[in-house]
């Protein structure tokens, strides 16, 4: 097991100094010299020599990049070029506001995609099946956006029982930041449930086809026993590595979650960043996003290896 | 899903696109219905100069944000424009993007996948890295990185969802060629002294297209989905250029006044991504059948 975590391990460091090395790119490929995006078109050849020196700007890109690595590691991302606040701070406010959608997404996406399955799977070839694959079909084709314009306008609208957007910290008021929590959890988690729930579906008759579930019904066991019981236990397994590949999808799909119910997130400030050119921002954003999501992945694969051992010597 | 592509493209050789083929995936239920839903949007999009009953950017100020009517059959904007006519033209945009965008990547993918996997060594090593880095950042987060240097377009956006595309057809068309590779006609075809790039190209690709195929339709609902949420972001399409995200945009900012507004372009906006979704699954089905 060792020896797995350390061959994933090794193999993620040069996928991570490839994407610093992209990140840190932003700012150099993007065209105009970013002295004059701090300063303004109308800037003297003075002031842009002076912020260019302060900035490292003219020393060679190398060293430009490992004196930007260095400061990263140690958790300066610089500041916004914006407003001056120190980056890391930005996302530190921001970063549980997302984790709060994506968990709550999670939680939706997996009360949603279980049930379905195992209802499509105990009434398999009937109409329940065909309307539940129906649905999810439909499900994975709606623009997340178009879900939560939905969701306002029935919920919050005409049926006036959630606030239509806002964010509240859950140590503020833990009952109304749920509220507020509920609508983006759906929007967020419809795509990842359709994917999840057509892929446990396929298991589960994998699992049901297996010679232990004919052992289970041969000594008697009663059908729903089989099922809840046997196959979807073993039908869990591999769930955990469609949510960590979903789980990009959360973090994109967030983007455009946070934006539309005015959520303070990572995803709201990656947008308001780009809009505003504040490349810094952008950068840093960028940049957790990406280490995040590789490290999920990191974090799937181990967990894979830790539940199926065939996976550590194979 | 993603278990039977790449299941077709490391296992046994799939029968290369035929005649017919067509024909086998329209006798499907999931493949027939993708064709008319997708064949319907496509057609919409193409006559929106004969069927939208007025223009995309025609301004009607005194009928601003008006309910469904007989003359708006599907209301009207913020600034009083037919909602129907800019959903039939919105879906060229969307159109024209998944589908260049797509083609774009399967082109670029399918080369890089074919190098890393013949040429292989350190070219293989090479892309396949710079394919992980790719892949290292949620799609639409790179999408957004790229558009905020190159700046907002439809262009750019195209650009974007290229990129993000490639290194799914790399990889599968890499997969495809590392199995191919190893097969008796390719033995054969270096024993009568055929060229590297004749062997790569007129013997092992043909064998290879099944999945990418299948991967193109799964890739456009994708490439749609992704134009859109940019659009949505103002990093798409720009105003008064109609687009389906874009016109989404707007609609949340009216939702009391009216709801109607982003219900049509979300509904067509869905039904594309089904329509390809439905034919990617009909060509999996009509294929699998056969293999």
């Amino acid at each position: 097991m060792a020896r797995y975590i350390g061959s994933r391990l090794v193999q993620a460091i040069p996928v991570l100094f490839l994407v610093s090395v992209a990140v840190f790119s932003i700012i150099h490929l993007t065209p105009g010299d970013p002295a004059y995006v701090l300063l303004g078109p109308n800037a003297l050849p003075d002031q842009v020599k002076e912020i260019r020196a302060e900035l490292g700007l003219d020393r060679p890109l190398p060293v430009q990049y490992a004196v930007w690595v260095s400061r990263v590691v140690r958790g300066d991302l610089g500041r916004s070029y914006l407003n001056g606040f120190p980056v890391i701070g930005l996302l530190d406010r921001a970063w549980p506001v997302t984790l709060q959608v994506t968990i709550g997404a999670l939680l939706v996406a997996l009360a949603v995609a279980v049930p379905l399955a195992l209802l499509t799977v105990r009434f398999r070839r009937t109409w329940v099946d065909h309307a539940a694959g129906a649905f999810v079909a439909v499900a994975y084709g709606m623009p997340t956006f178009w879900v939560a314009i939905l969701l306002v306008f029935v919920l919050s609208i005409r049926l006036r029982w959630l606030p239509p957007s806002g964010y509240v910290s859950l140590g503020q008021d833990p009952g109304q930041a749920l509220r507020l929590l509920l609508m983006p959890s759906i929007a967020l988690s419809l795509g990842v449930a359709s994917v999840l729930a057509r892929f446990l579906r396929a298991t589960l008759l994998e699992e049901l086809a297996r010679e232990y579930v004919r052992t289970a019904r041969a000594k008697g066991l009663a059908e729903r026993a089989v099922l809840y019981r046997h196959a979807t236990r073993n039908a869990l397994v591999p769930v955990v590595t469609v949510l960590g590949m979903q789980f990009g999808a959360f973090m994109g799909g967030a983007v455009l979650t946070e934006a539309i119910f005015g959520l303070p997130g990572v995803g709201r400030l990656l947008w308001n960043s780009v809009l505003s050119r504040d490349y810094a921002v952008v950068q840093a954003a960028v940049l957790v996003s990406a280490v995040v999501f590789v490290l999920i992945n990191l974090l799937t694969d181990l967990c894979y290896g830790l539940l199926d051992p065939r996976i550590r010597y194979g | 899903m993603v278990s039977s592509i790449l299941g077709s493209a490391t296992g046994r050789p799939a029968p290369p696109p035929r005649a017919g083929v067509l024909g086998r995936i329209w006798r499907r239920p999931r493949g027939a219905a993708g064709f008319a839903l997708t064949g319907l949007l496509v057609a919409s999009s193409l006559l929106a100069q004969l069927l939208a009953p007025h223009g995309p950017l025609e301004l009607a100020k005194e009928s601003v944000l008006q309910p469904p009517s007989w003359t708006f059959p599907f209301g009207t904007d913020e600034l009083g424009r037919d909602i129907l006519s800019r959903v039939l033209y919105g879906g060229r945009v969307s159109l024209l993007v998944a589908f260049v965008s797509v083609l774009l990547a399967a082109v670029a993918g399918v080369v890089l996948g074919l190098a890393s996997g013949y040429v292989g060594r350190w070219w293989d090593v090479a892309i396949m890295r710079l394919m992980d880095v790719v892949l290292a950042f949620p799609a639409i987060i790179l999408a957004m990185a790229i558009v905020s240097m190159l700046g907002p377009s439809s262009a750019n956006a195209m650009f974007a969802v290229a990129i993000v595309s490639i290194p799914v057809f790399a990889r599968l068309t890499r997969s495809a060629v590392l199995a191919e590779k190893e097969r008796e006609y390719v033995e054969a075809a270096h024993a009568i002294g055929a060229s590297g790039p004749y062997t790569v190209f007129r013997t092992i690709l043909p064998n290879t297209l099944t999945p990418v195929v299948v991967q193109v339709t799964v890739s456009m609902g994708y490439a749609v989905l992704l134009e859109a949420g940019l659009s949505f972001l103002g990093l798409g399409t720009q105003p008064p250029q109609p687009s389906w995200g874009a016109m989404l945009f707007t609609a949340s900012s009216y939702l009391n006044q009216a709801p109607w507004y982003g219900f049509f372009p979300g509904l067509f906006l869905t039904a594309l991504v089904l329509g390809l979704n439905l034919i990617s699954e009909g060509i999996q089905e009509a294929f699998s059948r056969t293999a």
